[in-house]
């Protein structure tokens, strides 16, 4: 379907939907995260045929759920519909051991700034340097790298002894204990 | 970058799946790179999903793969839309029939009913 819709929002589609409940409009919108929604069903089923008809459930699931519920914002949603299909899928296979993440126990959610919207952004600028400095220095030097010298996974990767998974996961980790460490000293002040 | 269409990022202004696939298959210039990636450490959706396809070894694959699942949805949309239209007329076409055939039972009954009385 349709590039000829690329203008409209995921909000504007929504919008149609709910004002005529024309499915098409679902689909539209469903075609936009094909991708994103098969990568994500191969993260948790390893099994590329698997995930095909996981996307393709999913699919209909949200034919079905969008009808009952209003949906504000669709991408959040469907991510979680998405993975909370996989882990059922698991469930039913009887593998349960899934990695756990912040995320999978709803501690970030999709756009995981949110914690730092309640922070103020001068504050967290002055104290960000210190608190760089409290970070493990595999993990200070990827964010520095990362944010503040603009390099890639691979650049980083290249200049140091790291592989681009550890880069990731530095920057990852780095990022989310700096939130913990800035967090802990505005509390406190 | 393509800037049509961009379901990864709530600003709508970068990313979409031919710079995905070109990230994956590492074919995008480094500054492009860098903005994928960082879209990835903003959206959980975005890395699980790029973390997910690299395990796909024949990355040629994907839009294919992809293809495939579209043409299944839009199948099903045109049998959902099939079914979905005329479902009213159908329900309708059956409280006609129904009631049609009570009435001519209850016509039928009644006039054996009255033939057995007259016939008495």
């Amino acid at each position: 379907m349709p590039d000829q819709f690329s203008h409209l929002s995921d909000q504007e589609l929504l919008h149609l939907y709910y004002k005529d409940g024309n499915n098409f409009w679902i689909g539209v919108l469903l075609e936009r995260y094909t991708l994103l929604l098969l990568g994500v069903s191969m993260k948790y089923l390893k099994d590329e045929e698997e995930a095909k008809d996981n996307v393709q459930q999913v699919n209909l699931k949200v034919i079905v759920e969008l009808r009952k519920y209003k949906v504000e914002y669709f991408k959040t949603w469907l991510f979680s519909v998405v993975r909370n299909h996989c882990l059922m899928r698991l469930r039913s296979r009887g593998k349960t051991t899934v990695e756990i993440t912040d995320r999978l126990t709803g501690v970030a959610s999709d756009d995981s700034k949110s914690i730092d919207q309640h922070l103020e952004k001068e504050k967290i600028l002055q104290e960000m340097s210190n608190a760089l400095a409290g970070l493990q220095p595999d993990q200070t030097k990827c964010i520095t790298e990362f944010y503040l010298n603009k390099k890639t996974y691979r650049q980083i990767a290249d200049e140091t002894d790291y592989t681009m998974m550890q880069v990731k996961s530095h920057i990852q980790n780095g990022k989310r204990n700096l939130k913990t460490l800035l967090q802990k000293k505005i509390s406190h002040e | 970058m393509n800037k049509q269409h961009n379901p990864n990022n709530k600003a709508e202004t970068i990313l979409n799946d031919k710079d995905l696939l070109a990230y994956l298959e590492n074919t995008l210039p480094a500054d492009q790179q860098y903005l994928v990636e960082n879209e990835m450490n903003d959206s959980a959706f975005l890395d699980e999903a790029m973390e997910g396809l690299n395990q796909i070894k024949d990355k040629q694959k994907i839009p294919l793969m992809v293809q495939e699942i579209n043409y299944t949805l839009k199948k099903s949309m045109k049998k959902k839309s099939i079914v979905q239209l005329p479902r009213i007329l159908i329900n309708n076409q059956l409280l006609i029939i129904v009631t049609t055939i009570a009435i001519l039972l209850l016509v039928s009954m009644g006039f054996l009913l009255y033939k057995m009385y007259t016939s008495f």
